[in-house]
C-alpha cells in the first residue's frame, strides 16, 4: 500500500533519504550503504563520484527503478520506499534524464514532450508541450523525429520531457556525458538557467568535478556507497574533510604534519592551518596556494617536469634535501623556472587539516 | 508477463515427462525384451547414416556455392543466393515427390529417355531429397560467416609466410568453424525429426520406424522408447554442438573499421563455377517446379480437384493462423523475460522453448498423444491440441528475432515511460512495442509459413478426417497417386515461396 497522504508538516525538503542501503547479488560491498541525503526546495544538488561509487543506483533508488533493501526515501513529503511502502516509479512524481536521453524514436518532439502530460484535452496537452518547447528553445523542431537532432538538441527534448509534467524533482544521470566538451559548456548553463527559471529541484550525478562545482548549488561528494562530504561547491573544494574529497575535487598536495594549536609542524616548514589541530594530522595544500618566492624564502625544491596549459603552469617538484615528498605547484603562464632548477617554495593561505580516518588516495 | 512464460516454458516439459511415464509402464524384463533387441540397433545405425549422408552431401552443395556468392567474381550473385535460399519454401515431402515423380515406369524419366528408370528411394533417395532441402540453412550459415571474416587476416597469415592453401587451413577453416557447426546442427535436426522423406522413401530411420510401430501394433511401448530414444539422439547432438562450439570468441578483436571483401577472379574456371550453381540450383529448385509444372501439363487438375484444393488449403489456414498468433503471443513474454529479466530461471524458459524445437516432431505427438490420453482425454485428437503442439514445436522460430530486437531496444525507454507516469505494461506498448513490431510480425509470418507445410504433427494428432494440404499431398503420393498430388504440392510451394519472398522484402524494408 502506498502511503499518499500528505505529510502533516510542510516538507522543507523535496527529498528525504535516510539510511538507505542497496546491495547487489554476489557482491561484497553494498551500492549504496546506509546513505542520508536531504535536498530542498529548488535546489540543484550534485552527486559526484568515481564511476562504480554508486551514485547512479542511488538516483534509481530516489526514482524508483530499483527497490532498498533498507532505509526510507520521501519525495515532496510523501514516504515513496521503506520497509512497508513501496510506491512504483510513475507515481512519484520526478523527472528523468537519461545519459542516453532514452528519446522514443517513434514519436516526433513534440509527442515526446507531451508523452508525460496526461490532464485535459489532446490540444491542450500539445499546447502544453510546445510551451515546454519554448522553454528549451527548440519551437521549430517540434515536428521532427529525435534522430534529426544534433545530441544538444536530443538533451533539451529529453529535458523538456521531463519537465513537462512539473515534477516535484528531476533527476539527471550524467546527462552532459555523451556531448563533446565543446557542446558541454554552454548546454550544461543552458539547463542551470533553465532549471533555476523554473525553480526547479533537481539531482544530477556525474563524476566530473568541474561540471559538479559550475552546476550544483551544492555538491555531495560521494565514495564506495556513502557520502563522503556535502557542501556548497566552494566548501568542499576550499576546506575538504578527507584525502578523498581534497583530492577527487582538483589537484592538492598531502603533506603529513604535527599539529599545535592554529600551525602545524611540516616538511614545508610551520604551516598556518584552518582551523586548529593537535597531533599527528594529513594537511590538504592546493597547488594554487603554493609558490616559487623571489627573495629566497621559503623550502628550497627541485623542479622535475614542467606543464604548460596555456592558462596556467604546473610543475611536478621534489624537496631538495632529500625528504621523498612530490609537490605539485600552480603558477601564472610567464614563470621561467626550468627543470632541474632548485627554487624556494613558499606557501599562501592555510594548509587544510583532514580526518585522520579517511583512507589516503592521492591522484595522479 | 511471469506466468505466461513460465506455462509456456513449463508446456515443453510436461509432455516428455508423460513420453517418460509410459515408457516405464511396461515392467523391466519386457523392456529389456522389445529395447535391446538387434531392431532398435539397426534403426539407430540407419538414422545416423542418414544423417551423416545429408550433413556431407549438403556440404558439398553450401560451403562452394557459399563461397562462389561472396568471394568470387561470378555474375547474378545476389539472384544466385535468393534462388539458393528458396528451398526452404519447399517440403521435404514435396522433394521426395518430385523425386519419386521422375522415376518408375509413368516416370518423367522414362518417357523421356524411353527406358524405365527405376523409382529413387531407400536410402540414396532419402539422402537426395533431405539434402536438397536442408542446405540453405548451412548455405545462409557459411555465407554470413564468410562475409564477416576480416580480410586482414588472411592477409597476415600471407605476410607470416604462409601459402594460399594453408591460408584457408589455418586462418578460413577455423573461422568457419561456428558456422559449419550451426548449419551441421538445424540440418541433423531436421533430418532427425523428418518424417515426410524417410516415409514416402521407405527407408526405415527412427521416425519412420516410430511412426509405423505407432499405427499398426498394440503395444505403443515400444513406439514411446523409440520416441525418447530419438529425443535423446537429438539433445546428443545439440549438447555435442555446443560442446565443440565451447566459449571461444571468434569475433574481431582489434578496433578498427572492417575492409572490403577482397573477390576472387574465377578466369578459367569461370564455366566450371557457371555448371556448378546451376546444377544446384536445377536440382534443388527446378526439379520440384519442373515436375509440378508438368503434371500441371500432362494432367490438368479438374475445376473439383482444385475446389478440394481450396478447402485442403482453407483447413490448413484455420489451424495454422491461430497456432501463429498464439506462439508469437507467447514467444514475447518469453523473449522479454530472457533479454531483460535478470531473475534465476528466466534464461531457463527460453532453453526450454529451444527444447521445443530440438524435440522430433514424431516423438512430440506421441507425447502429446499419451498426454492427453491420460490427462485430458477430450482433448485427444482436437484441433486444440494440435495447435498445442504447433506452438510448443515453433514457439523458438517467433522467439529468435524477436529477442534480437528487444537486444537492441534500450529498456531506458520503459523507465522514461514509467518516469512519465505509465503503468509497467502501458510503458511497454507504448515505448518498445512500436519499436518491435516488425520482427513480432515477421516472427508470426514465419510461424505460420511452417506451420502451413507442417506433416507429422497433423499427421498424428489432428482429429480424424481433418486434412491439410501437407496430409493430402503425403497420403496421394504414398499411395502412387502422383498426379493427384501435384495440385495440393503446388499450393504449398507456391503459397511457402510467396511468403519467403514477401518476409525477405519486409525484413529489408527499414
Amino acid at each position: 500500500m502506498s502511503d499518499t497522504a500528505p505529510h502533516p508538516h510542510p516538507p522543507s525538503n523535496v527529498v528525504e533519504v535516510r539510511g538507505v542501503t542497496r546491495r547487489y547479488p554476489r557482491t561484497e560491498h553494498a551500492a549504496v550503504d546506509e546513505l542520508d541525503l536531504d535536498v530542498a526546495q529548488g535546489e540543484i544538488l550534485c552527486l559526484l563520484g568515481p564511476s562504480g561509487c554508486g551514485k547512479t543506483t542511488l538516483l534509481r533508488l530516489i526514482a524508483g527503478f530499483e527497490m532498498p533493501d533498507a532505509g526510507r526515501v520521501r519525495i515532496a513529503g510523501t514516504t515513496v520506499a521503506d520497509a512497508d511502502t513501496w510506491v512504483e516509479p510513475e507515481r512519484r512524481r520526478i523527472g528523468f534524464v537519461f545519459q542516453d536521453y532514452a528519446l522514443f524514436p517513434h514519436l516526433t518532439v513534440r509527442q515526446n514532450v507531451a508523452f508525460g502530460l496526461r490532464q485535459g484535452s489532446k490540444a491542450s496537452r500539445l499546447k502544453q508541450a510546445d510551451a515546454v518547447l519554448d522553454l528549451v528553445g527548440l519551437t521549430i523542431f517540434a515536428d521532427r523525429y529525435p534522430h534529426q537532432l544534433s545530441g544538444g538538441q536530443q538533451q533539451r527534448v529529453a529535458l523538456a520531457r521531463a519537465l513537462a509534467p512539473a515534477p516535484a524533482v528531476i533527476l539527471l544521470d550524467e546527462p552532459f556525458s555523451n556531448l563533446d566538451a565543446a557542446l558541454r559548456g554552454s548546454t550544461r548553463d543552458e539547463v542551470r538557467q533553465i532549471l533555476k527559471r523554473t525553480g526547479t529541484t533537481a539531482i544530477l550525478v556525474t563524476h566530473d568535478q568541474e561540471e559538479a562545482m559550475t552546476f550544483a548549488d551544492r555538491i555531495a561528494v560521494m565514495r564506495a556507497g556513502r557520502l563522503e562530504q556535502v557542501g556548497t561547491p566552494e566548501g568542499v573544494y576550499l576546506r575538504p574533510e578527507t584525502a578523498f574529497v581534497a583530492s577527487f575535487l582538483g589537484r592538492t598536495n598531502l603533506v603529513r604534519g604535527e599539529g599545535h594549536g592554529a600551525t602545524a609542524r611540516t616538511p614545508l616548514g610551520e604551516l598556518a592551518l584552518s582551523r586548529p589541530v593537535h597531533g599527528q594530522v594529513m594537511l590538504s595544500v592546493r597547488p594554487e596556494s603554493l609558490g616559487f618566492s623571489g627573495n629566497g624564502a621559503g623550502v628550497p625544491v627541485r623542479v622535475v617536469q614542467r606543464e604548460f596549459k596555456g592558462h596556467d603552469l604546473t610543475y611536478t617538484c621534489q624537496l631538495a634535501d632529500g625528504e621523498r615528498l612530490r609537490l605539485v605547484v600552480q603558477t601564472g603562464p610567464g614563470c621561467p623556472v626550468q627543470v632541474g632548477d632548485v627554487v624556494p617554495v613558499l606557501i599562501c593561505g592555510a594548509a587544510v587539516p583532514l580526518e585522520p580516518s579517511s583512507t589516503m588516495r592521492v591522484r595522479a | 508477463m511471469l506466468i505466461p512464460a513460465i506455462v509456456a516454458g513449463i508446456g515443453t516439459l510436461v509432455p516428455i515427462v508423460y513420453l517418460v511415464l509410459r515408457a516405464f509402464d511396461a515392467d523391466l524384463a519386457t523392456v529389456q525384451r522389445l529395447v535391446l533387441r538387434e531392431r532398435t540397433w539397426t534403426l539407430m545405425v540407419n538414422t545416423v547414416a542418414l544423417t551423416a549422408g545429408v550433413m556431407a552431401l549438403a556440404t558439398v552443395m553450401a560451403v562452394p556455392l557459399a563461397w562462389l556468392t561472396v568471394r568470387s567474381d561470378l555474375r547474378w550473385r545476389r539472384w544466385i543466393t535468393i534462388l539458393a535460399v528458396v528451398p526452404l519454401a519447399i517440403p521435404g515431402y514435396v522433394v521426395a515427390y518430385a523425386l519419386i515423380s521422375l522415376g518408375g515406369a509413368n516416370g518423367f524419366l522414362s518417357q523421356l529417355l524411353g527406358t524405365v528408370v527405376p523409382r529413387p528411394s531407400g536410402y540414396w533417395g532419402a539422402v537426395a531429397a533431405l539434402t536438397l532441402y536442408t542446405y540453405p540453412y548451412l548455405f545462409l550459415n557459411v555465407r554470413a560467416a564468410l562475409l564477416g571474416l576480416d580480410p586482414s587476416l588472411e592477409e597476415s597469415a600471407r605476410s607470416l609466410g604462409h601459402g594460399g592453401r594453408a591460408v584457408v587451413w589455418r586462418v578460413i577453416l577455423p573461422q568457419m568453424r561456428p558456422a559449419l557447426l550451426a548449419g551441421w546442427l538445424v540440418i541433423a535436426l531436421y533430418v532427425l525429426g523428418d518424417f515426410g522423406v524417410v516415409a514416402l522413401m521407405r527407408f526405415e530411420a527412427y521416425s519412420y520406424a516410430i511412426y509405423l510401430q505407432y499405427s499398426s501394433a498394440f503395444d505403443r511401448t515400444y513406439a514411446a522408447w523409440l520416441s525418447l530414444i530419438l529425443l535423446a539422439l537429438s539433445l546428443a547432438i545439440v549438447a555435442t554442438e555446443g560442446r565443440l562450439l565451447g566459449k571461444r570468441k571468434y569475433a574481431r578483436t582489434g578496433s578498427g573499421s572492417q575492409r572490403a571483401i577482397v573477390v576472387t577472379k574465377l578466369r578459367r574456371w569461370s564455366p566450371l563455377a557457371y555448371g556448378y550453381v546451376g546444377i544446384v540450383l536445377l536440382a534443388s529448385l527446378g526439379l520440384p517446379f519442373l515436375v509440378l509444372g508438368s503434371w500441371m501439363v500432362l494432367a490438368p487438375p479438374s475445376a473439383e480437384a482444385w475446389r478440394s484444393v481450396l478447402e485442403a488449403f482453407l483447413r490448413t489456414a484455420s489451424v495454422a493462423v491461430p497456432a501463429a498468433v498464439i506462439t508469437a503471443l507467447a514467444a514475447m513474454p518469453i523473449a522479454y523475460l530472457a533479454a531483460r529479466v535478470r531473475i534465476p530461471g528466466s534464461q531457463l524458459i527460453e532453453r526450454l522453448a529451444y527444447l521445443g524445437y530440438a524435440i522430433p516432431p514424431v516423438s512430440l505427438a506421441l507425447a502429446l498423444v499419451f498426454f492427453s490420453l491420460r490427462t485430458v482425454p477430450w482433448l485427444y485428437q482436437t484441433m486444440a491440441i494440435l495447435i498445442v503442439a504447433y506452438v510448443i514445436s515453433f514457439l523458438a522460430l517467433a522467439i529468435g528475432p524477436i529477442r534480437s530486437a528487444l537486444m537492441q531496444v534500450p529498456p531506458r525507454l520503459e523507465e522514461a515511460a514509467r518516469s512519465l507516469g505509465r503503468r509497467p505494461f502501458v510503458a511497454f506498448f507504448q515505448t518498445t512495442f512500436p519499436l518491435i513490431r516488425k520482427p513480432v510480425v515477421a516472427g508470426t509470418a514465419l510461424v505460420l509459413m511452417v506451420a502451413m507445410k507442417e506433416l507429422p504433427l497433423t499427421f498424428l494428432l489432428a482429429p480424424t478426417g481433418f486434412t491439410t494440404l501437407a496430409v493430402r499431398v503425403f497420403t496421394r503420393t504414398s499411395e502412387g497417386m502422383m498426379a493427384e498430388a501435384a495440385p495440393f504440392a503446388l499450393a504449398i510451394v507456391l503459397f511457402s515461396s510467396l511468403f519467403v519472398g514477401l518476409l525477405v522484402s519486409y525484413e529489408g524494408r527499414r
